[in-house]
């Protein structure tokens, strides 16, 4: 077969790409300094320090995905609704920022919310008190949801695009309210969007280290930020395995979960 | 028979095309009427005023002497048959029909019971469970036909409900839905560009073009005397051609001189030019010199139950287009007779006004 032989450069990127360093990251994560096997990398997590960066890892992860949710729905929907060929114009606003550098852009937040920032700058000249902005977890939030936003609008606008508007006229046709069209129809029918938004947004929160050591001072630790001083600053790669595994599980069981929502356009995600 | 549903003076645009002129139309308590015309008549446009999708930029539309302008789609009682369906692809055979009476807040075992019947009505019985995506297009059809009436609506909105459907599925339909009309004894508003449907299904046909309507009254009105060139044209096959009136009750078409049943009496003046519709099937062949005129066949087609033959007229280029049941061989010479009531006499266009109904000729 034809296809079998074009396929060969990809096995090969997979097993380059994905297979070996996961098999190295559970060779280091299961195994101590001496080569010996251990379990104690892995219950690593249950110490009192990981424990609270996880739990504030998924607090945050959890909250900014809400936060994009919240904003992308409604705009998907007025891009959705809008006419003229507009649409492609406001998308592209959207996706504008993406073609600047991720972490230039969190710098750039680093500008507006410090102490003597602009923000603070634009407070005082009102006479107001200048604000603690930086270093905290509403900054980390503010953060993820300006990088994170776009993936969580891409796909719903997708899927509310592809809504027959003859749907929407039948349900009004048949009785419906606003709220019912909305709570029946167009939000079930973007499920597959929302979920596959959520899975792109919690993800890369959950896991992010960039946006906290940024906008977080090093006072806030989420648990990307331990994971990276251990292979960084500790050079302890066994630990650093050990804990990435424990997210793997967690990345793992939220896909699961979000499955259940969507069971057909989910399963391309795991 | 009491007045349901009025458009008054209903005018529409979508930026500078105008889609509905001024259109005046009454639908009687019960009727079958069919809005009929080609695609880009402006049909659908009025279906959908009264369906409440569209607002009018001028007039008003009545339901039952209310003034329902400005109501929304939900709030109005009647219901509509989507082109497509617009069936819940989310939603099961059986949710999709307890639609709008969950919305309306029926009790469980009414929507239960209420659903049940209308499967039953729409010959599909048990079929509950079943995903819309299992089921054809005939099936897809039935369902929609059973979500809009289960709410009792007391008019149904169809548009182009049969289009996607293949011919004998779409027969088979007519015949459903009139007998559902029969049986729920309720209005149903029908649009549709196939001439066919609208002459079997219909107790009035509303022919439209260009955002006027052309005409009105009932299937037979249409085709038998249909009152300009267009209708003559979009209803069945026609031989439409230009004429003078010589005298009371005769007209002369291509050099010919026909008797007919029209004069005077409404409004035709001897010497006027007029349009003259002739059905193909209304003419009869008589042997060669027998009847009112001449001609050469010079092409036959048998097109199921009968043929279709050109005749070229004799002495001239003019030909005419023929239906009989018998056959007759290419290329020989025959008589031909059309009885004076099977010519159907129109006005010419006069005004610009009416010209422009005229235009597609």
């Amino acid at each position: 077969m034809a296809s079998r032989k074009w396929a060969s450069p990809f096995i090969i990127w997979i097993i380059a790409g994905t297979v070996i360093p996961i098999l190295s990251i559970f060779y280091y994560g299961f195994t101590t300094r001496d080569g010996g096997f251990t379990f104690d990398n892995v219950t690593a997590v249950f110490t009192h320090d990981h424990m609270q960066a996880l739990g504030l890892s998924l607090g945050l992860a959890f909250a900014s995905t809400i936060v994009c949710l919240i904003i992308a729905f409604p705009m998907a929907m007025i891009l959705r609704d809008s006419k003229f060929g507009k649409e492609g114009f406001m998308i592209f606003v959207f996706i504008l920022p993406m073609w600047m550098n991720f972490l230039l852009r969190t710098m750039a937040w680093q500008v507006l919310l410090e102490r003597a920032g602009v923000i603070n700058s634009i407070l005082a000249i009102f006479g107001l008190p200048p604000q603690q902005l930086m270093n905290t977890p509403g900054a980390i939030i503010l953060g993820m949801v300006y990088d994170f936003l776009p993936f969580m609008i891409l796909p719903i606008y997708n899927t509310v695009c592809k809504i027959d508007s003859n749907l929407i006229e039948a349900a009004y046709d048949l009785g419906a309210s606003k709220m019912t069209v909305y709570a029946r129809v167009i939000i079930p029918l973007t499920v597959p969007g929302i979920v596959s938004g959520i899975t792109m947004v919690f993800i890369p929160a959950l896991t992010t280290f960039v946006i906290s050591n940024m906008l977080g001072g090093g006072k806030i630790n989420l648990i990307g930020n331990i994971i990276e001083q251990e292979f960084t600053v500790n050079s302890n790669w066994y630990l650093g395995s050990g804990l990435s595994l424990v997210m793997m599980i967690f990345i793992i069981a939220s896909m699961l979960i979000l499955n259940k929502f969507d069971k057909t356009g989910g399963q391309a995600l795991i | 028979m009491a007045e349901l549903i009025r458009l008054d003076n209903i005018s529409k645009s979508y930026g500078d095309n105008e889609v509905l002129d001024e259109l005046t139309l009454t639908v009687e308590e019960n009727q079958f009427v069919t809005l009929l015309g080609p695609s880009g008549c402006g049909k659908t446009t009025t279906l959908r005023i009264i369906g409440g999708f569209e607002k009018p930029d001028q007039g008003r539309v009545y339901f039952d002497g209310k003034d329902i302008t400005d109501l929304p789609p939900n709030m109005r009682p009647l219901n509509t048959v989507f082109q497509n369906y617009a069936l819940f692809p989310h939603m099961t055979v059986g949710e999709n029909i307890a639609f709008g009476l969950k919305v309306s807040g029926k009790s469980d075992q009414y929507i239960k019971d209420k659903v049940k019947y209308a499967l039953k009505l729409v010959n599909l019985k048990g079929f509950e469970n079943r995903k819309i995506t299992q089921l054809s297009g005939g099936q897809q059809q039935r369902i929609a036909m059973a979500r809009a009436i289960v709410n009792e609506p007391k008019v149904l909105l169809l548009d182009e409900p049969l289009g996607a459907l293949d011919l004998k599925l779409r027969q088979e339909m007519q015949y459903e839905l009139v007998r559902l009309k029969k049986e729920l004894g309720i209005t149903f508003i029908y649009v549709t560009h196939d001439q066919e449907e609208a002459l079997t299904m219909s107790d009035k046909v509303v022919v439209m073009n260009d955002g006027y309507i052309q005409q009105e009254g009932t299937p037979e009105q249409i085709y038998n005397e249909p009152e300009n060139a267009f209708v003559a044209d979009f209803i069945g096959d026609s031989n439409i051609i230009p004429g003078r009136m010589v005298e009371d009750r005769l007209v002369e078409i291509k050099g010919v001189k026909f008797p007919c049943i029209d004069g005077t009496e409404n409004g035709f003046r001897p010497g006027q030019r007029v349009d003259v519709v002739i059905r193909p099937e209304d003419i009869e062949i008589r042997p060669y010199g027998e009847g009112l005129f001449n001609g050469t066949i010079t092409s036959k087609l048998f097109i199921g139950v009968h043929y279709e033959m050109l005749v070229k007229q004799e002495g001239g280029k003019f030909e005419w287009l023929l239906q009989n049941y018998d056959e007759h061989q290419v290329g020989s010479e025959i008589g031909m007779y059309v009885r004076p009531e099977n010519i159907q006499i129109m006005h010419k266009p006069q005004s610009d006004d009416e010209k422009r109904m005229n235009l597609e000729i």
